[in-house]
């Protein structure tokens, strides 16, 4: 006994999400016959409304997930394009595009919901929006984390254009909410209710859709009915990456998730393990293989295939595992210039059928661009912050392109056979944040659980490490001493991630699910 | 954030309880439209079958309850007389009296079948649950407790045999012997246990054993509503059972402290804990409810500071508490218990139906009497909190501390139950949980109390679980329930 949550387990389906009434709602479905699908997506709709500033049905996902039936993983990214009528070259800094209704992509968040619950779900749309709609209706109480988010955005945001409305969705016209108020969203209700009763062309050419573009437009945003109707979630194969006895599958590019699987490739030459756990030695070879990683996403953010390989290629990879070995310091870049704050929320859930599915999604910032569209509670993304006003950049902010995005979510497999999903909100972070917590559990043993809670460094620019303080203070001056610039201001910080995840033992089909306690995690069985 | 548990508020009912999968079981319930009847009932099923070894339809219990369609707060006594061959020794197996009492309480005031209450419950003894911590550690300490019991096969069997894995946290427990009998009972009615079939089967083999309960005695069960105790605490009305429950204790210590102005004193600090433990002492000390003029002397006697001395009590029972409240404001509480774990370690083989060893070596002058306080604040007639917690006679004193930490010094509901706790003993003794500020600790052993420093967390302590209802809308649609789980168990909320 030591205070901790206890074990939470189920043979017959667990969801492990941010917030919990999310979870529940996920867990509603799976109590009442539905799947991982079914349950995925009714939590994350309910997130959506118990957690509105890091998701919403008008952000943008990815989900990579095992479907058993077909014994087969697939993906499935949601990300939108750059609106077809976005002006090329008009901005010259990404901040100019942190707020406002040019910042705007389409919602792609309900389409890919749809789409993994038509695709492998069971149950209608109506059925998995209940929850959230009943939660957006009749309220929900704030938690610490909901208050701390509302009154930081309501800070920064008084004045601008549109912060009535925001205002008015989020703290009843108070600009200001206190723990364990209720929050109620009735227009989001009716909006999801209007979903639920006409599908999703309700957004994708229908009211909804033209109530957004106009009020995008009004503002002086550039978003079109056609960029709504050409939203189509893309399914696809996972890129996938041997870790000891472990496949990892998770989203090919333009997703940048190849840095996580690059991390494990690298760690697969050494066994940390061996090492003291959170000792000098176990964080110095994850740190450095981290840095490796991310500096090879840096120096090719939207590798071609022909690119991924040669990344992955085991003479590249054993290149990087004398780099890591060579006692010189590693440093470089690892996120854009002005990179945004991240904000998103991962959730993972398995059945008995044995699917499991890990999403990851956003709204690009907290509350995303702001603007809340007047009389539907629907808060609109600001996606396009994640792109680069330099029209020759990678991610240019050019009509038509897809952006690269670090969401992650992750299905690991061992012979052929699911055993972990992982996912985590943390930006250019998402790949350190899992790759630390896989290592823990899988290297040291350590319970899901625990090795989510445990402690975790944020690897920056330069030689630069934020790592919580619950790492031993003789531990971080030994790692000082090799080279990491280490600054620890917390035992627990929020911008080392928010990672859910869940666990299948193959020989006793018993799910175990695993819940970050930097946020409001939670895990709920069916 | 600060690495603790998530705060879980809603608007929609709750359940805090000592396993994650039986509060997930009464959520379901309340998903499928049940009410806090319907809920709780499930819980405690789900307990039988997830913690077997103290909780189980073969148990005893008594449960508080606030019936929002009467506005008032009931108390279900569901602890059966003594058998009529009782004459002390032998096994202790009493009469069971779960069963009747959920079936009571679902008839009573719920609204759903006992088939799709008892569903989740039935799921988890057929497809297994796996051993989590505080389940784990006490399957390992049965196994070594029975095992050279003549009936440990029967145990061994039923708990070890169906599953996989080694035993401890990490084994898959599956009963389906508990999962048919569950199923049986659901489609015929508790009648099958108490007048028929499976009544017999349990009865020949409890004689078999050397047990006393007969089928008159079991044809003789039936759960009584009675009124609860009250006592005025902060300006709240606090409820518990009477006899054969264990409020009068709880209510006589809360009065006591109603004269003392704790949230004046250092929270944790030596004044506050000596008043707090002087106050526990003095109610055990004294007995049935208090006349006014009673409570006046023993907040003297508190006020001389003269050592206030225990007497040695009496074996521990193990309990079970919960709480579960709905979106039309019923609330109800629950403490149950099976006596020691796993009762007396029979297990009537093919049933999975495990019995209790409640009554005492000794008949006793009066009926039986349990540590079994399940208790309803309220405040104009509307519950503000739910709160019940195990550790036989300490059961009472976690919950007096963690209505202080609450009411008293306005910590949230599960920081009041995750503050360090005491259990006090005989004489002067204190186990401490060695959270406790170390200098308070010192000034309390100058003041003469003997405190024994007891790990971090500890579950001689109690293992409360408590659901806060914030009744400011004065609407029952509006209010919002927070749920507090104790960690020194396997405490978890759920909602539907």
């Amino acid at each position: 006994m030591d205070g901790k949550r206890p074990t939470v387990a189920s043979r017959h389906g667990v969801v492990a999400a941010a917030h919990p009434l999310a979870a529940a709602a996920g867990a509603r479905m799976l109590g009442r016959g539905g799947n991982a699908f079914d349950a995925v997506v009714a939590a994350a709709a309910a997130l959506g409304v118990v957690e509105p500033s890091m998701s919403g049905l008008a952000g943008i996902g990815a989900a990579t997930c095992w479907v058993a039936g077909d014994k087969r993983m697939r993906t499935l990214a949601f990300r939108t394009a750059v609106p077809a009528g976005f002006p090329a070259g008009r901005f010259s800094r990404r901040a100019e595009l942190s707020a406002g209704a040019m910042a705007v992509t389409a919602p792609g968040n309900l389409a890919g919901w749809y789409n993994l619950l038509s695709a492998h779900g069971t149950r209608t749309l109506g059925d998995v929006l209940a929850p959230a709609i009943a939660l957006a209706r009749d309220g929900v109480p704030l938690t610490a984390f909901n208050t701390a988010g509302i009154n930081q955005a309501a800070a920064s945001w008084r004045g601008q254009p549109g912060f009535a409305a925001w205002s008015a969705a989020y703290t009843g016209g108070q600009d200001e909410v206190r723990q364990g108020q209720v929050l109620r969203q009735p227009d989001l209700a009716a909006t999801l209710e209007a979903i639920a009763a006409e599908g999703t062309r309700q957004l994708y050419g229908g009211r909804l859709g033209q109530q957004i573009v106009a009020h995008v437009q009004s503002l002086g945003g550039c978003l079109t009915m056609a960029d709504l109707e050409a939203v189509s979630p893309a399914w696809g194969r996972p890129v996938s990456a041997v870790y000891r006895d472990l496949v990892v599958h998770t989203l090919r590019p333009p997703s940048q998730a190849f840095e996580f699987l690059l991390t494990l490739r690298i760690l697969d030459g050494f066994d940390p393990g061996k090492a003291a756990r959170d000792g000098a030695g176990h964080l110095d070879a994850v740190w450095r293989a981290v840095r490796l990683a991310a500096l090879q996403r840096m120096a090719h953010p939207n590798p071609s295939p022909e690119v991924l390989d040669d990344i992955f290629a085991e003479e590249a990879v054993a290149r990087l595992r004398l780099r890591l070995i060579d006692g010189q310091p590693i440093e470089g870049k690892l996120e854009p210039s002005e990179a945004p704050a991240p904000h998103a929320t991962a959730l993972s859930a398995a059945d008995r059928a044995g699917n499991m599915v890990c999403l990851t999604q956003s709204l690009g910032a907290p509350f995303g661009c702001g603007v809340v569209v007047p009389g539907t509670g629907v808060c609109l993304n600001n996606a396009l912050y994640w792109g680069d006003p330099d029209v020759h950049a990678t991610d240019a902010l050019l009509p038509g392109r897809m952006l690269t995005s670090p969401l992650a979510p992750s299905v690991v497999t061992r012979g052929h056979v699911p055993v972990l999903a992982l996912g985590t909100s943390g930006g250019h972070g998402i790949c350190q944040i899992q790759a630390q917590a896989l290592v823990d559990h899988v290297d040291f043993g350590r319970s899901l659980q625990d090795a989510v809670a445990a402690p975790r460094a944020l690897l920056c620019d330069g030689r630069r490490v934020v790592a919580e303080s619950r790492f031993s203070a003789r531990v971080l001056e030994a790692l000082r001493a090799r080279g990491h610039a280490i600054e620890s201001p917390a035992a627990w910080m929020v911008q080392a991630g928010g990672l859910q995840a869940v666990v299948v033992d193959p020989v006793t089909r018993v799910i175990t699910g695993a819940a970050d306690p930097r946020r409001d995690g939670y895990v709920a069985t069916a | 954030m600060d690495g603790k548990r998530p705060t879980i508020a809603s608007l929609h009912g709750m359940v805090a309880a000592g396993h994650p999968a039986a509060v997930q079981a009464g959520a379901k319930l309340l998903a499928a439209g049940g009410n806090a009847f319907d809920a709780a009932v499930a819980t405690a099923a789900a307990l039988g079958v997830v913690e077997p070894g103290i909780s189980g339809l073969a148990g005893m219990g008594m449960a508080t309850c606030y019936i929002a369609a009467e506005q008032h707060v009931r108390t279900l006594d569901f602890v059966p007389r003594l058998p009529a061959a009782y004459a002390g020794g032998g096994l202790g197996c009493g009469t069971p009296g779960n069963l009747a009492g959920w079936c009571e309480l679902a008839k009573a005031h719920g609204r759903k079948k006992l088939h799709d209450i008892f569903a989740p419950a039935v799921a988890l003894a057929r497809d297994g649950h796996m051993l989590i911590e505080f389940a784990g550690a006490s399957t390992i300490k049965a196994r070594h407790a029975l095992q050279e019991l003549p009936f440990f096969e029967d145990w061994r069997s039923t708990y070890l045999g169906h599953g996989s894995g080694a035993p401890g946290p990490g084994h898959v427990m599956c009963q389906p012997d508990l999962a048919r009998t569950l199923e049986t009972i659901a489609s015929e009615g508790p009648e099958h246990f108490y007048r028929g079939a499976l009544g017999r089967k349990v009865i020949a083999h409890l004689q078999s054993r050397g047990g006393c309960v007969t089928m008159p005695d079991m044809a003789a069960v039936s759960p009584l509503w009675l009124e609860p105790l009250a006592a005025a605490y902060r300006g709240l009305e606090v409820h518990a059972p009477p006899l054969p429950g264990d409020g009068a204790r709880f209510l006589r210590a809360l009065r006591i402290l109603d004269g003392f102005d704790l949230a004046a004193m250092e929270r944790g600090g030596a004044d506050e804990l000596d008043t707090v433990w002087r106050a526990i002492r003095l109610a055990a000390e004294a007995g049935g409810s208090l006349p006014d003029e009673s409570v006046a002397t023993l907040r003297a006697r508190l006020r001389a500071a003269l050592p206030v001395e225990t007497p040695q009590p009496p074996d521990p029972v193990l309990t079970s508490s919960f709480a579960v409240v709905d979106r039309e404001g019923n609330a109800v509480c629950i403490t149950h218990s099976l006596g020691g774990l796993f009762g007396c370690g029979v297990v009537v083989p093919g049933t999975g139906i495990c019995l209790n060893n409640l009554l005492p070596r000794e008949p006793p002058g009066a009926g039986l009497a349990l540590p079994l306080a399940p208790a309803i604040a309220t405040r104009d007639g509307k519950p503000l909190l739910l709160l019940g917690s195990p550790g036989g006679d300490g059961g009472s004193q976690a919950q007096l501390q963690v209505l202080v930490q609450h009411l008293d010094h306005g910590l949230a509901i599960q920081d009041a139950i995750e503050a360090p706790r005491a259990r006090l003993g005989a004489g002067q003794l204190v186990q401490a949980e060695r959270r406790m500020p170390a200098a308070a600790v010192e000034a309390l052993r100058r003041r003469g109390h003997v405190v024994e420093a007891a790990a971090d967390w500890t579950d001689p302590v109690g293992a409360v679980q408590a659901i806060a209802i914030d009744q400011q809308s004065g609407d029952p649609q509006t209010a919002v329930a927070t749920g507090g789980a104790d960690p020194r168990r396997d405490g978890y909320v759920a909602v539907p």
